[in-house]
């Protein structure tokens, strides 16, 4: 314990300069935790104990659209267990830039898929199903515009134009989805299917997606492969995915942002590695009496290796948890803007390979440092000025 | 005699670097981290926002449905277009007819080398006129695709950076198998991310009827746009947003461009704050390592100000070094590559302008102004007593 002490003395004898080999450390981290972050949430993977959904859609792009006629046709296929279809919207609230990620959906086949994952409860489930016009709003994007349940609201979409010619649905929020680890930025609204198709003046019958789970998990490889072929020869052919490989490369289009990512950390820790080790370098330097006096006094060299480590591990410590913390919190933050579909319930991950980036900050860190007091000779450290 | 004692300070301090080797290695390789990362960013929206820039024409009508926002999301019915070429300011050709393209985009799938994922990029039906109106079309390679078949050209920036896009492969969109024929050049606008297809051939393939998404009219110039615009704003049949061609794009692109920034620059701010804390201390260590010296030159009669000044000139020299080398290197890997972005594939290159290295160099002498003020100061406050310290 004592010695724990004594290098915490040592690290900070100059405060100022611990302050700001801190601070350094403390923005590096602040990054780590923010990009590693968004990077781990790209990296999708289904959850655990929950089964993988499948997305059947368009083979030539998930914009163009599919025949109603599939969605029953999908139902049919052996394996499939339970389905839904929906069909972007393209909606926004008054002004075109007010834009709603919004789909068109089939509430009571809809509603059994997605109990869990937007937490809807029997009541919800009824006042939804009792009006055609109601839909299932998000809680962020509620929030965002002040809609309160049994609210009317008009919602406009940049596809579609009314039968009568005008371009706004009214619509009653029948329900506010409060965020669930599975679905944790509520952004979306999700409309009856039914009210679209009998009021839109173009593109009837026409669906983007069905989604649907099979029987078991080691049937959806088969399954996708029955729905696919099955329309082969038909004048829209379709794509069997899992929603993860869908949503993986709906976001590799933004670019490659693993690699963005990858690049900007790399790029910050080389240089706090660099303004760490040289300051290191040089504390230790003027140290250099001081530690031969210590040897002098029986302490060992493996003593010495020992505590140098363990003063820049703690220097990385101090400012690396402060960064990782601040950093996981910007992220948290962003995620509930609705920007990233980030899986709260594992950031653990990334606070863990932070930790131990820190560890390995501290030890290259304090590497050299710490061999060359190890290897110092008494009488020349002695002599030195 | 000031000047003269603060040019001897320092060229005492700019020499003296040596001795702090590594600590001034330190912040300088930190600097040039910081410059790098944000003139990266920076260069990205500036290809990226060029690339929107350079594309359409001040002196064409870009007609969209009302609240669609984006060419994907419009339709224009044959009746509109109608309506629409009888329009005050629209030029017409030796036969009299309207110069004007209906256009139709549709977002496909393509691959890129290396990747598993499918990218959305843009194919676009176009007429005869299409051609007529973009001046600035030219085919580079191959020919021209013939009309009523199922041939495109592909433009050049695309098929360099997507699979399967040379002259003379097959693209299977459904159903329907087509031909590339032609690669084609607009000086490095949007359009060279696309796929150019007959009109009337995409209308069938993809059960579009007659209609069109947008309407593109050349006008007698830039200034009939306002005419034209109060035209179709007047005409209750007409629920349509019109802008200058060029406009769409510019808009389209600078949003993107726009986000880019915004990330980059807390980004580098942040990385900057970093930097400079590892700047404080070097020009710190650099007082204390000379306090002896300092003190002496006090006492031989130099002032305070050569001693701030002398320190303050070695902090921005390291900085400017760091904001040198990190533009450097952002020239090296960055200036120049091609990517892709947005939601339709935009292919760009990656600029790095005049004006951007002047940012990232602004923000590194930043850096070495603000790491050099404290120690600066310290330095002109030095007693004079440490001078005949042991």
């Amino acid at each position: 314990m004592s010695e724990l002490y004594l290098i915490y003395k040592n690290l900070f004898r100059k405060k100022l300069r611990a302050f700001l080999l801190s601070l350094a450390i403390f923005v590096a981290f602040l990054i780590f935790g923010a990009l590693v972050g968004v990077n781990h949430a790209l990296d999708l993977k289904p959850r655990d104990g929950e089964q993988e959904r499948m997305v059947t859609l368009n083979k030539v792009n998930f914009t163009q659209f599919i025949p109603y006629s599939y969605y029953n046709r999908i139902r049919g296929v052996e394996g499939v267990e339970k389905a839904f279809h929906q069909t972007w919207f393209g909606a926004f609230f008054r002004e075109p830039k007010n834009f709603i990620v919004g789909f068109a959906v089939n509430p009571e086949e809809f509603i059994p898929l997605s109990r869990t994952r937007y937490g809807i409860s029997d009541e919800q489930a009824k006042a939804w199903l009792a009006d055609r016009t109601g839909m299932l709003v998000g809680r962020n994007l509620a929030d965002k515009f002040g809609w309160k349940v049994g609210d009317v609201v008009p919602i406009s979409s940049n596809i579609y134009t009314r039968t009568d010619g005008t371009r706004v649905w009214p619509m009653k929020v029948a329900l506010i989805a409060e965020p669930t680890a599975a679905v944790p930025n509520t952004n979306a609204l999700f409309m009856n299917y039914e009210y679209l198709n009998e009021s839109r003046s173009s593109l009837k019958d026409q669906i983007s997606q069905v989604i649907f789970v099979t029987k078991s998990p080691e049937m959806d490889d088969v399954v996708a492969k029955k729905i696919d072929e099955g329309f082969a020869n038909s004048s829209v052919q379709t794509r069997t995915t899992t929603s993860t490989a869908f949503t993986k490369s709906f976001v590799a289009q933004l670019g490659n942002v693993t690699l963005i990512i990858t690049a900007v950390v790399g790029a910050a820790f080389v240089s706090i590695l660099l303004v760490i080790g040289n300051t290191m370098i040089m504390a230790i330097r003027e140290r250099t009496r001081e530690i031969a006096v210590m040897k002098t006094i029986g302490f060992s060299a493996a003593r010495i290796f020992r505590m140098i480590i363990l003063e820049t591990v703690m220097l990385s410590f101090v400012g690396g948890i402060l960064g990782l913390a601040l950093g996981m919190y910007v992220l948290v933050y962003v995620s509930r803007l609705g920007a990233i579909p980030l899986p709260l319930d594992e950031a653990w991950i990334v606070a863990l390979q932070g930790l131990g980036l820190m560890v390995v900050l501290g030890l290259v860190t304090g590497f050299i440092p710490a061999y060359s007091a190890m290897r110092l000779n008494i009488v020349t450290g002695l002599g030195r000025d | 005699m000031i000047l003269a004692q603060i040019l001897a300070v320092t060229r005492m301090n700019v020499l003296s670097i040596p001795r702090r080797a590594g600590l001034s290695i330190a912040t300088i390789g930190s600097i040039t981290m910081v410059v790098a990362v944000l003139l990266g960013f920076l260069a990205l929206a500036e290809g990226f926002a060029a690339t929107g820039n350079s594309t359409g024409a001040k002196d064409i009508a870009f007609v969209l449905r009302s609240g669609s926002e984006a060419e994907l999301n419009s339709t224009i019915s044959r009746e509109q277009a109608v309506i629409l070429e009888t329009g005050p300011g629209v030029v017409r050709d030796e036969s009299g007819a309207p110069l004007i393209s209906p256009e139709l985009y549709v977002i496909v799938d393509a691959a890129k080398p290396g990747s598993d994922s499918s990218y959305n990029i843009g194919l676009r039906g176009v007429g005869q006129k299409a051609f007529a109106i973009r001046p600035k079309f030219s085919i580079v390679e191959g020919r021209m695709l013939q009309p009523g078949t199922n041939e495109v050209v592909v433009g050049r920036a695309l098929s360099r950076e997507f699979k399967g896009m040379e002259l003379g492969n097959e693209l299977v969109y459904g159903t329907t198998r087509w031909r590339v024929v032609g690669i084609f050049d607009t000086a490095g606008s949007v359009f060279e991310s696309e796929v150019w297809a007959d009109l009337s051939v995409v209308q069938s393939l993809f059960n579009r009827g007659s209609s069109m998404q947008t309407l593109r009219l050349k006008l007698t110039s830039a200034d009939a746009l306002p005419a034209f615009k109060s035209f179709v704003d007047n005409d209750p049949r007409l629920k349509l947003e019109v802008q200058s061609e060029y406009e769409y794009y510019a808009n389209q692109t600078n949003q993107l461009a726009t986000v880019i920034r915004y990330f980059g620059w807390p980004l580098g701010v942040a990385m900057a704050i970093g930097a400079l804390a590892g700047a404080i201390n070097t020009m710190y260590s650099s007082v204390d390592g000379r306090r002896r010296e300092i003190a002496t030159l006090r006492a031989i009669g130099f002032n305070g100000l050569s001693a701030f000044i002398g320190t303050m000139v070695e902090s921005l020299f390291l900085a400017v070094i760091g904001g040198l080398l990190g533009s450097l290197l952002a020239y090296i890997f960055v200036d120049g590559l091609q990517a892709s972005a947005g939601f339709n594939q935009i292919v760009f290159t990656f600029k790095l302008t005049g004006n951007v290295v002047m940012q990232g160099v602004s923000l590194a002498l930043v850096v070495g102004l603000l790491g050099g003020i404290l120690p600066a100061a310290r330095a002109a406050r030095m007693p004079i007593t440490v001078a005949y310290q042991n």
